[in-house]
């Protein structure tokens, strides 16, 4: 029996359960999103390969597979197959279901999704941008814990085009954090869900929003680590062909948007979301304490 | 024909001082800047997240190995001059997944070898462990490097197995390669690595070979180190990274069953390399 959920304004119907996303409330409109179990091809004819795990078809269809898990197929913005391998209700099925099939159908759907970190502070939507290990999880996780609401953990749904300028439509609380940082925070790890079977990588799982509106993107701040070239601050890009190239290289799941043919589109966008908003580059030294708190220069730069 | 030269070793055995000598006979034989660390490893997170565009870290250790070919293979620069990766992997499929590196992707690899004794030595101090403790790593054919599910690491696992297995899986491996011994670097650095840029495709001057051997001295990486730090130590290390750089160091500082146990496990592979003469 299926399931409807909310998710980045989306009615969705799952065949599974989805305990990150809120229950639909909404009106009696056709679900934007649809997630079932079923069969998938083995393969999609005239697709190219884009990785190990993904392939994409001249058509804009996606077929998406890990072993362990599943093969997902993603189509027109809206529908998802998983054919299951492992249980369907899993953590690790709901990871890559929330992850990088989100990113697809955001590719599908014309939306602009950076792989960032996100916050709401006094009604603005403020996105934490980086590789992995740069700390975008842990900083959303400090900065949710003293009452900012968390939009979301990896994947940041922007609509470039919303009416008043660049929104964020919100993912879901849940942040992915290893043992070490869950410790930081005082939250037992073994009372969590494991992201892949062999890791000390956790899900959390944050107070549910009051408010899922969409929320005006207020600045996107690039993580890095401080290293011998790189010394910790604060600064902005200011030029806005830079800013733009910046957001480009974060976009989630930049590769198959490309393949989607979306490089023009996504460029666009970009330059769109930099000319409405600060992109400014925050490097912090994460080998102390200091990983664990909110850097002086943010609250000093929101304060003002 | 592939696209990639790798400097391929079992860790302290002169990776590092092979990578910095080629970077500065790229610039004709100019100085090296420590901080400026070249040739990416080929198991940097960074490197294999952007060509894989998913993240790593979500991966398990299985389907990370079995991917790594498929990144290598996307590694290769595109046009004009190869790319070249530092290698700590052993050429060897770990149990129940695919080998790191492919015939199609890789030119030539370059493989240093070190006296395992001295190469005990100089890993000790390196991870702040014990002597004993790195001949026990060196003698697992189940070895990994940052392998570790604790926490997020900044290179992908690499199977190392053994030091013996390393060895000769690089040197009776499926890819082309030339040997390079440490001690030979040392002591006779122009005549050993004139044949290896050769066979690597990177020939150059006697002049910029020159240079760039004095560029890279020891003391100098050494001095270096001391002003400015390097990004390579690792934070348990009981020593500078650039500590001694000898051949037969070993003499010293192992004890007379230290050195039993290693020849005993590794003897074959010494002897072949000529390290028991």
């Amino acid at each position: 029996m299926a399931l409807d959920y909310l998710l980045c304004g989306w009615r969705v119907r799952a065949d599974m359960v989805l305990p990150e996303l809120p229950p639909w409330r909404g009106d009696d409109r056709t679900p934007e999103v649809i997630i079932r179990l079923g069969d998938t091809p083995d393969r999609l004819d005239g697709s190219v390969a884009l990785s190990p795990f993904l392939t994409i078809a001249g058509d804009g269809r996606c077929l998406f597979s890990i072993e362990a898990v599943g093969d997902f197929l993603v189509e027109g913005g809206t529908n998802v197959v998983l054919r299951p391998r492992g249980d369907p209700g899993s953590t690790e099925t709901r990871l890559f279901l929330l992850g990088t099939v989100l990113g697809l159908l955001c590719h599908q759907r014309g939306l602009f999704p950076l792989h960032a970190s996100c916050v709401r502070r006094d009604g603005r939507a403020y996105a934490f941008a980086g590789p992995s290990g740069a700390g975008k999880s842990t900083l959303a996780a400090t900065l949710a814990r003293s009452g900012d609401a968390l939009l979301s953990d990896d994947v940041c749904v922007i609509d470039p085009g919303a009416a008043g300028g660049p929104a964020v439509l919100p993912a879901f609380p849940r942040v992915k954090l290893w043992r070490d940082s869950l410790d930081r925070f005082g939250v037992p790890a073994d009372s969590l869900e494991r992201n892949r079977p062999d890791q000390e990588k956790y899900h959390w799982r944050l107070p549910v929003l009051d408010d899922q509106g969409a929320v005006p993107l207020a600045a996107v701040y690039l993580l890095d680590r401080a290293g011998p070239e790189t010394p910790a601050g604060l600064s902005d890009i200011e030029s806005l062909p830079a800013r733009a190239a910046a957001l480009t290289s974060h976009v989630f799941r930049r590769q198959a948007g490309e393949a989607l043919g979306r490089r023009e589109s996504l460029f666009a966008d970009a330059v769109r979301v930099a000319a409405a908003v600060p992109v400014r580059r925050l490097i912090r030294d994460l080998n102390g304490a200091d990983a664990w708190r909110v850097p002086a220069a943010l609250e000093v730069a929101w304060a003002s | 024909m592939g696209e990639l030269i790798l400097i391929a070793s079992y860790p302290k055995s002169g990776n590092t001082w092979m990578r910095f000598l080629l970077d500065s006979l790229r610039r004709g034989g100019d100085e090296v800047d420590l901080r400026r660390s070249p040739f990416t490893n080929a198991a940097a997170r960074s490197l294999n997240d952007r060509r894989l565009d998913m993240e790593t870290s979500d991966l398990t250790l299985t389907e990370v190995a079995n991917a790594r070919a498929w990144m290598a293979n996307r590694s290769s620069g595109g046009g004009g001059e190869p790319a070249i990766l530092k290698v700590h992997d052993a050429l060897l499929a770990p149990p129940g997944c695919q080998p790191p590196f492919g015939k199609e992707t890789v030119r030539a690899a370059i493989c240093l070898l070190r006296d395992p004794r001295d190469v005990a030595v100089s890993f000790a101090h390196h991870l702040g462990e014990s002597v004993d403790a790195v001949i026990a790593r060196m003698a697992d054919e189940d070895h990994w490097l940052s392998a570790d599910q604790d926490r997020l690491r900044p290179n992908l696992p690499q199977y190392l197995s053994s030091w013996s297995r390393h060895v000769t899986s690089w040197l009776d491996g499926d890819l082309p390669v030339v040997a390079v011994r440490y001690e030979d670097m040392l002591a006779r650095p122009e005549e050993t690595l004139t044949p290896v840029l050769a066979f690597a495709g990177l020939e150059t001057d006697v002049t910029a070979l020159r240079r760039a051997l004095a560029a890279t001295r020891f003391e100098i990486l050494k001095a270096q180190e001391a002003r400015n730090g390097f990004g390579e130590r690792l934070p348990a290390a009981t020593s500078p990274f650039f500590r001694r750089g000898q051949a037969g160091g070993w003499r010293d500082s192992l004890t007379g069953s230290q050195v039993e146990r290693i020849v005993a496990k590794h003897g074959p592979v010494m002897r072949r390399l000529g390290y028991l003469d």
